[in-house]
C-alpha cells in the first residue's frame, strides 16, 4: 500500500526534476525559477529544505547527485547552455544553526551551444565522471581526474548523435563483463522515421565510445530513458518514455562468440509496451532493484509497473499527479490508489488492457 | 458565436461562475461533487464538478463578442458587442446595485453601423472599453469608450438620437467615444498592453498595430496576415500571440519586425488562442471542427538579447470530450484548469496536467513533482508480504538477519518470512548438505564432503552402473514391486531429499511423522506409498480426514486406495487412471499415477511439476535404474537451471551448475541477497571466485550501503570472510565513505 502526501515545495515555477542521493536521505529539486533546492529528511521522515539557491540563468532541467564517496556533490543543467557542479561546504556555523547548508559552484561546463537537457554522473566504479547531452545532439563526457579537486573537469569524449538529445542514462552495471555504456534519447519531433534511442559503449582498445545499438522500433520523440539498476542480472533492462512506456532487455551475446575488440552485440527484446497514459509519457524511474518501474504521462497519472515471475509486466498501481486517488470510472478500469496492491493487477488482467506484449 | 457556436467565459473574480453565450447569455455556478451527490438539475462537468444554471439573459440579440468587466464590483457586468457595432452593457441575475444601476443597459453607438468584432476592457482603467469594428469607408474602426461618460446633448443632437434609436431611455445612449483610432481600416482583434494604460495592440486588416493613446496620430505597426486573436502573455508582457488560418505567430514587442516564432501549422483554421493565466509559457489553441486542444509549452524565459537558439517548445494535445469543441476558457486562478463548450452546449471542466517528474528513493518511496508541488508516496509497513517487491523483502530480511544462521541453516527460511516455497526448499537443502558434510568429514575427513555440496546430480553420477534392482514386498500386501537396491550414493541422495535421516537406517518413518505433524497428509501418504506401505498411507489419509484442518474427502481417497489391485484390466485401474487427472492435489494425483503405472514407467510421477522436486528425485532414486536416473536428473537439472528454480539446488549443489541456476534465479527475481548467502554457505573456492558470484556479493553489499545498514554489512563481511578468506571485508569502503565527511 502506498499513501501519497504533499510537500510544500515553494518553487516559484514548474519543477522539472527530482533526484535522490544514494541513501535516499537527501533530495534535490530544480525548477524553471532557475533555482535548485536541497532537502534533508528528518528522523521523523519529514523533508526540510536546507538549501535553495539560484543556479542558472534559465530553466534548470535536471539535477543529479554524485555517489557520496565523492562527497556531497550535485550537478545541474539548464536552458542557459551550461551544466554546473556544486559542492556542499560543511562547517559554516551560522548556516548550520539555522539548519541551512551551503553549496558552492565548483565548475561550469560551457561547451554546449544549446540548451543542456540532461546531466548524469557515471556509475561510481568509473570514477568521478559526468555526462551531459544537449539540444544540438552532442553527448559530452567529462572527468574529474582528481576527486579532491572538483573545479578541474576535462572533456573526455564528444559523441555526436545527429539528433537533438533529450535524455541520457548510464548503464549502472559494475560487472567487469560489461563495458561502460550510455543510452541517449532524442525528442526530435520532425516527421522523420529515425530511431530515437542510441546506445554507446566504451571500447577499451580505441578508448572511444562507439555506437553499440540503435533501438530501431522507437521512432517517436523520447522524453526519458532509464537503465534499471543491474543488481547482478546477466542482462540489462532499459525503460523508454515515448508515446508509450516501453521496456527493453539487452542481453550481451557472449564475448567468445563475437569477434573480440568490436562492440558488444546484444540480443534486444521488447518485454513490455503500455499505452495506458493515453498519450506522451514524460518520465520513467526504476526502484533500487530494477523490479518496479514508475512512469508519468499526459493523463496526469503516475503508474507503477512490475513483472510477475513469468516476466509479464503489469500495472500494479496508479495515482493522480496531485496525489488523489483515481476514481473508478475514469481510468481504464484501475480503481484503487493503492500502489503495490494486487487489486489493480486483477482488474488489468480482466480487461486485458495493460498486460505486456511480448515479441522480439 | 454568430448564433450557432457558443463561447464561454470564466468570471474574472467570482471564480466559481462562468457564462456561456450564443443567442443569449447563461450564467452557471460550478460546484465540487467530491463529497456530495449530483444535485437535481445540475450538469456534470467532470468526475468531481457540476454546474447549476443561475440565470439567463436574452436582452441582447445579435451578439458578436462578449467581455467581462474586470473590476471586482459589480460582479456580473458584461459588455456585448453586436452585429450593428453597438456595445451594450448588461448584467446577469444580480441584485441591481444602485451604484451601478446606471450602467446596465447603457449602449455605445458608433457613427456607422457595422459588425463589432472584438471588445477589450482596459486592465488599468476599468472604465475603458475598446471595441474593434469592421471597416466602413474612411471611418475609424477602433473606438475606446468610457463607460461612465454621460450623454452629452451638445455633441449629439437629441432629436437625432431619438430618430435613430427610438429608445425610451435616451440617457443610456453614448455616441462620443473617448478615442477613435484605425481610420480607413478594419479591426479584427484587440488587447491592451499591461505595461501602460494607454497602449493598445490591435490586429488590423493587414497589420498588427500598437496605438499609443498619448499620441494618437502615431502608431507602431508591422505588416502581417496573423492579425486574429492578439493576446498578451500574462507572464511576459512583451510576448504576444496572434494567428491566421492554421498558423500561430509569437511576437516579441521589443523586436516587433517579425514573429520570433511560428508554431507548426494546423490543417484547419484556428478559432481561439489563449495563454494560460496560472502558469508561464503555456498557450492553448483550438481549430475548427476539432475535439482537441493543442498546447504549446514554451519552457524558458525569453531573453531580450538576440538569441539565435530556438526556444524549447513541447507540443501536447488534450482531448477533453468526444465532441467537437466550440470554445474554451482557462480558469483565472485554478492551476491549468479549463472549461470547454461544444456546439450543443455540453460543457466539460478539466485540468491540463503538468509533466510529472519522478524518482524512487532506495527505501521504496516514490517522490514526484507536478507543477510547483511535490508529492511523496511511501509504502505502508503492515502490508501483506506476498505482494511486496523484492527490494522491500530484501530490506526486511536483512533486518531479520536472514542468511546469517549458519547452525540451523533451515531456519533462514523462517527468517526470510516463512512464505516462499522455493526458499524453503533451498534452505532445507543447504541444511541437509551441511549436516552430511560435517557427518562425512567426521567419518572420513576430506572424502565425500565436497561431493555433498556438489548436489545429487554429481552424487548419482559417481555411482553409475553399480546398482541392481530387486523385487520388494509391499508391506501388509501380498504384492511385489521393483525397487532399486540402495547403495551409499542413493542413500545419500535420499538423505539430501529429506526422506531419511542420517545414519544407515533407511526408515522414512520419522519423515512421515513430521509431515503428518505439519498437516501435509497428502504428501505423507504419497511418500508412504512410494515406500510400499499402503496401509500407512491409508492410515495417514484417515488421520487427515479426521483432523481439524483436514479434508473429509481424504477418507474417500483412502477408500479408493484400499481397493488397489494389481490386475491389468480391472475396473479399479480403469477408473483410477481417468479420474486421477481430476484430483486437484498433486500428491493424490501421483499416488494413483504410481499405482496404475506399468512397471518401470513412472512418467506420471516424475513429470508432475506440482510435486516438490525433492520428492520426485527421491522417488526416482528408489525406482529408476542408474541409466534412467541419470537421464532424469540431467533433464530435471536443465529444467531447473532454465527456470531459475531454487528447488534445483538440490540437484546442482553449489557448483558451477548451481551458479548457472542461481544466475537465472537472479535474472528472474533480482534476489542477490539469497544468491549471495546461498553461495557463501559452502561453495568451493573456485565457485566463489566465479565473477557472477562476486558480482552478486558486490551488489548486495551495495544495497546494504544504500540502506545505511552499516552493521548488517559488517556482519555480512565477517560471514563472508569465514568462508572466503580471499575477501577483504573490512575498512575499504568505510574510509572512502567518510573521506569528505570528516
Amino acid at each position: 500500500m502506498f499513501v501519497a502526501r504533499s510537500i510544500a515545495a515553494d518553487h516559484k515555477d514548474l519543477i522539472h526534476d527530482v533526484s535522490f542521493d544514494f541513501h535516499g536521505r537527501r533530495m534535490a529539486t530544480c525548477s524553471s525559477d532557475q533555482s535548485v533546492k536541497v532537502w534533508d529528511k528528518s528522523e521523523s521522515g519529514d523533508w526540510h529544505c536546507t538549501a535553495s539557491w539560484k543556479t542558472h540563468s534559465g530553466s534548470v532541467w535536471r539535477v543529479t547527485w554524485a555517489h557520496p564517496e565523492f562527497g556531497q556533490v550535485l550537478a545541474s543543467c539548464s536552458f542557459d547552455r551550461t551544466a554546473a557542479v556544486w559542492e556542499e561546504i560543511v562547517g559554516e556555523s551560522n548556516d548550520k544553526l539555522r539548519g541551512q547548508s551551503h553549496w558552492v559552484k565548483r565548475t561550469t561546463l560551457v561547451d554546449s551551444r544549446t540548451s543542456v537537457t540532461d546531466v548524469k554522473f557515471a556509475p561510481k566504479h568509473m570514477g568521478l565522471m559526468l555526462a551531459t547531452c544537449s539540444a544540438d545532439g552532442i553527448v559530452r563526457i567529462y572527468e574529474a581526474p582528481d576527486v579532491m579537486n572538483l573545479s578541474q573537469w576535462s572533456l573526455q569524449h564528444e559523441i555526436s548523435c545527429k539528433l537533438s538529445c533529450s535524455c541520457i542514462s548510464w548503464n549502472p552495471s559494475s560487472s567487469r563483463a560489461h563495458s561502460p555504456m550510455i543510452a541517449v534519447g532524442s525528442d526530435d519531433s520532425s516527421p522523420n522515421a529515425m530511431a530515437k534511442v542510441q546506445i554507446f559503449e566504451y571500447n577499451e582498445n580505441t578508448r572511444k565510445y562507439a555506437k553499440a545499438e540503435t533501438l530501431m522500433t522507437v521512432t517517436d520523440p523520447v522524453h526519458d530513458i532509464a537503465f534499471a539498476p543491474n543488481l547482478g542480472r546477466s542482462f540489462h533492462i532499459l525503460a523508454v518514455a515515448t508515446k508509450d512506456v516501453r521496456i527493453f532487455t539487452l542481453k550481451p551475446v557472449r564475448k567468445e562468440l563475437t569477434s573480440s575488440g568490436g562492440p558488444t552485440k546484444f540480443e534486444i527484446h521488447i518485454v513490455a509496451q503500455f499505452d495506458n497514459h493515453n498519450s506522451q509519457v514524460w518520465r520513467v524511474s526504476w526502484n533500487i532493484t530494477g523490479t518496479v518501474l514508475a512512469s508519468s504521462g499526459d493523463d496526469g497519472c503516475v503508474r507503477l509497473w512490475k513483472a510477475n515471475y513469468m516476466d509479464n509486466w503489469k500495472c500494479t498501481g496508479i495515482l493522480k499527479g496531485n496525489g488523489s486517488p483515481v476514481s473508478g470510472n475514469s481510468q481504464q478500469g484501475n480503481s484503487t490508489p493503492s500502489l503495490g496492491s494486487n487489486i489493480p493487477n486483477l482488474q488489468n488482467s480482466l480487461n486485458g488492457s495493460s498486460s505486456g506484449r511480448k515479441h522480439s | 458565436m454568430s448564433g450557432t457556436k457558443p463561447d464561454i467565459l470564466w468570471a474574472p473574480h467570482q471564480v466559481d461562475r462562468f457564462v456561456v453565450c450564443d443567442s443569449e447569455l447563461s450564467l452557471y455556478h460550478v460546484e465540487s461533487t467530491v463529497n456530495s451527490e449530483l444535485k437535481a438539475g445540475s450538469l456534470r462537468l467532470s468526475e468531481d464538478s457540476a454546474a447549476t444554471l443561475l440565470s439567463i439573459n436574452s436582452d441582447t440579440p445579435y451578439m458578436k463578442c462578449v467581455a467581462w468587466y474586470l473590476n471586482y464590483d459589480p460582479e456580473c457586468l458584461l459588455a456585448v458587442g453586436q452585429a450593428n457595432g453597438r456595445v451594450v452593457l448588461t448584467s446577469l441575475g444580480q441584485d441591481h446595485n444602485s451604484k451601478f444601476k446606471d450602467l446596465i443597459g447603457k449602449e455605445f453607438v458608433p457613427k456607422h453601423a457595422r459588425q463589432c468584432n472584438t471588445l477589450a476592457w482596459n486592465p488599468l482603467d476599468s472604465n475603458w472599453l475598446a471595441a474593434g469594428l469592421d471597416k466602413h469607408r474612411a471611418d475609424f474602426s477602433v473606438l475606446i469608450w468610457d463607460i461612465c461618460s454621460k450623454y452629452t446633448p451638445d455633441i449629439v443632437p437629441m432629436e437625432k438620437v431619438r430618430l435613430s434609436a427610438g429608445e425610451t431611455e435616451t440617457s443610456l445612449l453614448v455616441t462620443k467615444p473617448l478615442y477613435e483610432l484605425g481610420q480607413n481600416d478594419a479591426c479584427l482583434s484587440l488587447c491592451w498592453l499591461p505595461r501602460d494604460q494607454k497602449l493598445l495592440l490591435a490586429g488590423m486588416h493587414r497589420n498588427l498595430a500598437i496605438f499609443d493613446l498619448r499620441n494618437t496620430s502615431q502608431k507602431m505597426f508591422v505588416n502581417t496576415k496573423a492579425v486574429q486573436g492578439v493576446t498578451v502573455d500574462p507572464y511576459f508582457h512583451d510576448r504576444v500571440a496572434s494567428f491566421y488560418e492554421g498558423q500561430v505567430a509569437i511576437w516579441d514587442l521589443r523586436k516587433f519586425e517579425k514573429p520570433v516564432l511560428t508554431l507548426t501549422e494546423q490543417p484547419k483554421p484556428l478559432t481561439k488562442v489563449a495563454w494560460c493565466p496560472t502558469r508561464t509559457g503555456l498557450l492553448a489553441t483550438l481549430t475548427r471542427d476539432s475535439n482537441i486542444i493543442r498546447l504549446y509549452d514554451m519552457q524558458h524565459t525569453p531573453t531580450p538579447i538576440g538569441d539565435e537558439t530556438e526556444p524549447t517548445i513541447i507540443e501536447r494535445s488534450v482531448q477533453p470530450c468526444d465532441n467537437y469543441i466550440a470554445s474554451f476558457a482557462w480558469h483565472p486562478t485554478s492551476q491549468n484548469r479549463m472549461i470547454v463548450v461544444t456546439p450543443n452546449r455540453t460543457m466539460s471542466d478539466f485540468t491540463v496536467f503538468e509533466r510529472i517528474s519522478l524518482a524512487w528513493s532506495p527505501i521504496t518511496s516514490l517522490m514526484w513533482a507536478c507543477g510547483r508541488h511535490l508529492y511523496e508516496c511511501a509504502e505502508e509497513e503492515n502490508d501483506n508480504s506476498l505482494e511486496k517487491d523484492i527490494a522491500t523483502k530484501m530490506r526486511l530480511r536483512a533486518l531479520s538477519r536472514y542468511g546469517l544462521d549458519t547452525e540451523q541453516v533451515w531456519r533462514n527460511y523462517i527468517l526470510a518470512g516463512n512464505e516462499d516455497p522455493q526458499l524453503k526448499s533451498l534452505w532445507y537443502t543447504l541444511h541437509f548438505m551441511k549436516q552430511y558434510t560435517e557427518d562425512m568429514d567426521q567419518k572420513s575427513p576430506g572424502n565425500k564432503g565436497s561431493l555433498v555440496y556438489a548436489g545429487i546430480k554429481s552424487i548419482v553420477k559417481s555411482s553409475l552402473g553399480m546398482v541392481e534392482s530387486s523385487r520388494h514386498n509391499w508391506s501388509g500386501l501380498d504384492k511385489q514391486a521393483d525397487i532399486q537396491n540402495l547403495n551409499e550414493e542413493r542413500i545419500l541422495a535420499l538423505q539430501l531429499c529429506g526422506w531419511i535421516k542420517k545414519g544407515t537406517d533407511v526408515d522414512v518413518g520419522p519423515f512421515l511423522n513430521s509431515l503428518v505433524q505439519e498437516g501435509e497428509w497428502e504428501r505423507a501418504a504419497a511418500v508412504a506409498l512410494f515406500n510400499l506401505d499402503i496401509r500407512r498411507a491409508i492410515q495417514i489419509l484417515n488421520e487427515g480426514a479426521s483432523s481439524e484442518k483436514g479434508d473429509l474427502n481424504l477418507n474417500v481417497v483412502a477408500m479408493a486406495l484400499s481397493g488397489y489391485t494389481d490386475e491389468k484390466n480391472s475396473l479399479w485401474r480403469e477408473m483410477c487412471s481417468t479420474l486421477r487427472l481430476q484430483l486437484n492435489n498433486p500428491y493424490l494425483c501421483v499416488m494413483f499415477a504410481f499405482l496404475t503405472s506399468e512397471t518401470g514407467s513412472y512418467d506420471g510421477v516424475l513429470y508432475e511439476n506440482r510435486v516438490a522436486v525433492r520428492d520426485r528425485v527421491a522417488f526416482a532414486c528408489k525406482f529408476l535404474s542408474d541409466a534412467q536416473l541419470n537421464r532424469y536428473i540431467e533433464k530435471l537439472t536443465n529444467e531447473m537451471k532454465e527456470a531459475g528454480n531454487l528447488e534445483g539446488i538440490l540437484l546442482t549443489g553449489l557448483t558451477k551448475d548451481g551458479v548457472d541456476l542461481m544466475e537465472s534465479y537472479v535474472d528472474r527475481t533480482g534476489d542477490v541477497q539469497t544468491a549471495s548467502y546461498c553461495m557463501l554457505q559452502g561453495s568451493p573456492l573456485d565457485v566463489l571466485k566465479d565473477e557472477r558470484v562476486q558480482y552478486w556479493i558486490e551488489n548486495y553489499r551495495n544495497l546494504l550501503d544504500a540502506w545505511r545498514f552499516w552493521h548488517k554489512r559488517a556482519e555480512f563481511d565477517i560471514h563472508r570472510s569465514k568462508l572466503d578468506p580471499s575477501s577483504k571485508p573490512l575498512a575499504q569502503v568505510d574510509l572512502n565513505q567518510t573521506k569528505k565527511w570528516i
